[in-house]
């Protein structure tokens, strides 16, 4: 558990075409503060910059102004503290579902006496555990399904307890069946252990459902457009909070905060072809 | 369960039966399935064999079967070099050579590899280098060895390691380069260090490429020391060949032959069986 502030964050990439260098903006300006245990969803449009903000939070590349805190000490590169579970869901295909848990164990276990193999694989275990992956743990991943995949990515990221836990776009390439099962899954967890997460995602009704605020980003340059608290009463009584109106309402808003800016992306940029094919780039 | 309400004598000759009937028709589908297996999977070279055995005594005039023996003379040849001893020694010295050539051409290779896919300006400079010496037929350069080197074991074995080096080099760099990019960012938010990258995310997943290269190599390892076995050895494989022909032990000649052939095939198929065995998870 932990707070992390966003101070003034931008990053620029160099576009090279033939002949000329033009400079892009990828995030202007970002400022967001989260709290302690807070769940915060992103949503925006795809090329707003939103995994470059993730990656920045990662350490996995640097901002060209601005700095990120973690319980108000400015992060440089990576570190176990924040844990990382991507889309794609990176697990090391030459591993099984407990050994690829075990990596961020490995890294942990450097340098202490108390984390020694058994414990490791204990732990592993447990965490698959949690996943509700009991009994897959011997399954290499090309065995398990992308459901399953991105569940032990999961238990991974938990594994050696970070404080915060950000999410690229985790359930995007899942069939929406099992997106709604890991949603469930990702809540109960949270509520478990407390721990912050940032979750990226271009789905609004994702966005609304997993968030106890949502920041909303537009693109080009982006940057945070807004941030709404979600406070839906019925979540725990009703069944399907997503079709409740004030569900309905908060969707309505925020798709109109998206399209407003989609609209003002084509007004400005007068090529609006063009500038989507960059920010795709 | 159900069998406790049948009454026992019928039950029993039921059981019999069945296991009659049982016991009648697997063997010999086994039976027949083996030989199938057995002629479905060597079948051209029993063939092979039948016709060297054949050919020689039926078809060749005696002039000429001296230099084509049959197959049954090979093999006895084979068999006197066997107890003699002579084939473990040449065979020994061959096997010696090989794999000493062909473990520092992995020890260097692998290494020599990884470090070049890392740093890309080393790879662009040495590319054009590193094609110029893989399209130089090894054997080409054995009299510059020998010049260098001299006749004995240094020359033969730097040869070997000159063959393996570069499949072994090759495929390591492109192992290395194919390796997916998400997985070593992942592996940086798992706190591994630079080194920890490179040993267990770059080089698992370069590992099924490398042992392609491996076995390459393996191959190459093999029939480039028999060749700089024939051209000036005082043992080996190559040497047996080349001494019993100007011999005239032509029976003995052959069976050399025969054991370079098999040592091939033996050594692919282990390498092939360790492939298999490191690169489980690939097997999908």
């Amino acid at each position: 558990m932990s707070s992390i502030e966003i101070q003034n964050v931008s990053k620029y990439f160099q576009r090279k075409a033939p002949g000329t260098t033009a400079t892009v903006t990828a995030l202007e300006e970002v400022n967001l503060s989260v709290g302690h245990g807070e769940f915060l969803t992103l949503v925006g449009p795809s090329g707003c910059g939103k995994s470059t903000l993730l990656d920045i939070l990662a350490g996995l590349s640097e901002p060209d102004a601005g700095q990120v805190l973690v319980d108000g000490e400015a992060i440089s590169g990576p570190g176990l503290e924040r844990s990382v579970v991507f889309q794609q869901y990176a697990l090391f295909p030459w591993k099984t579902a407990a050994a690829n848990v075990e990596v961020g164990l490995e890294s942990l276990a450097r340098g202490r006496r108390d984390l020694g193999r058994k414990q490791r694989r204990e732990r592993a275990v447990e965490y698959l555990r949690l996943v509700g992956l009991e009994g897959f743990e011997d399954r290499y991943p090309s065995e398990l399904s992308g459901g399953m995949r991105q569940r032990v990515a999961i238990a991974r990221a938990l594994a050696h307890e970070p404080k915060v836990l950000l999410m690229d776009e985790p359930f995007a390439a899942l069939d929406a069946q099992t997106r709604e099962q890991l949603q469930e899954l990702l809540l109960q967890i949270w509520k478990r252990t407390g721990t912050t997460i940032i979750f990226i995602t271009h789905g609004i009704e994702e966005a609304i459902y997993l968030g106890q605020r949502v920041a909303v980003m537009s693109g080009r340059p982006g940057r945070i457009q807004r941030i709404i608290s979600i406070d839906l009463e019925h979540r725990d009584t009703e069944d399907d909070v997503r079709s409740t109106t004030e569900f309905g309402r908060y969707r309505h808003e925020i798709w109109n905060l998206l399209h407003a800016s989609a609209d003002s992306i084509g007004a400005k940029a007068g090529q609006p072809e063009l500038a989507l094919a960059g920010a795709a780039a | 369960m159900s069998t406790i309400h049948v009454p026992a004598a019928e039950s029993s000759k039921a059981k019999i039966t069945g296991e009659a009937t049982q016991l009648a028709k697997p063997p010999r589908n086994a039976h027949s399935n083996g030989l199938r297996k057995i002629l479905d999977g060597s079948g051209a070279i029993i063939l092979f064999l039948v016709v060297w055995e054949v050919i020689p005594q039926l078809v060749l005039a005696p002039s000429a079967r001296v230099f084509l023996p049959p197959l049954h003379e090979v093999l006895g040849a084979l068999w006197q070099l066997v107890a003699s001893g002579e084939l473990w020694v040449h065979a020994q010295a061959s096997l010696g050579r090989s794999i000493a050539g062909f473990a520092l051409a992995i020890l260097t290779g692998v290494p020599a590899g990884l470090v070049i896919a890392w740093y890309p300006q080393v790879k662009n400079f040495l590319n054009p280098l590193l094609e110029v010496f893989r399209n130089t037929a090894a054997l080409a350069l054995l009299p510059v060895f020998t010049l260098l080197l001299g006749i004995g074991e240094t020359s033969k074995i730097s040869i070997v390691v000159f063959a393996a080096f570069f499949p072994v080099l090759l495929n390591t760099i492109l192992g290395a380069q194919s390796v997916d990019p998400l997985l070593i960012r992942a592996a940086r938010t798992l706190g591994l260090t630079n080194v920890e990258i490179f040993a267990k995310v770059i080089l698992p997943s370069a590992l099924p490429t490398i042992f392609t290269g491996i076995r390459m190599a393996g191959t190459a390892s093999v029939l480039v020391l028999i060749a700089a076995e024939m051209i000036g050895a005082k043992a080996g494989l190559g040497y047996l060949i080349t001494n019993s022909q100007a011999s005239f032990l032509i029976p003995q000649m052959y069976a050399a032959i025969l054991t370079v052939s098999i040592l091939g095939f033996a050594v692919n198929a282990g390498l092939v069986a360790l492939e298999r065995r490191f690169s489980r998870w690939n097997q999908q």
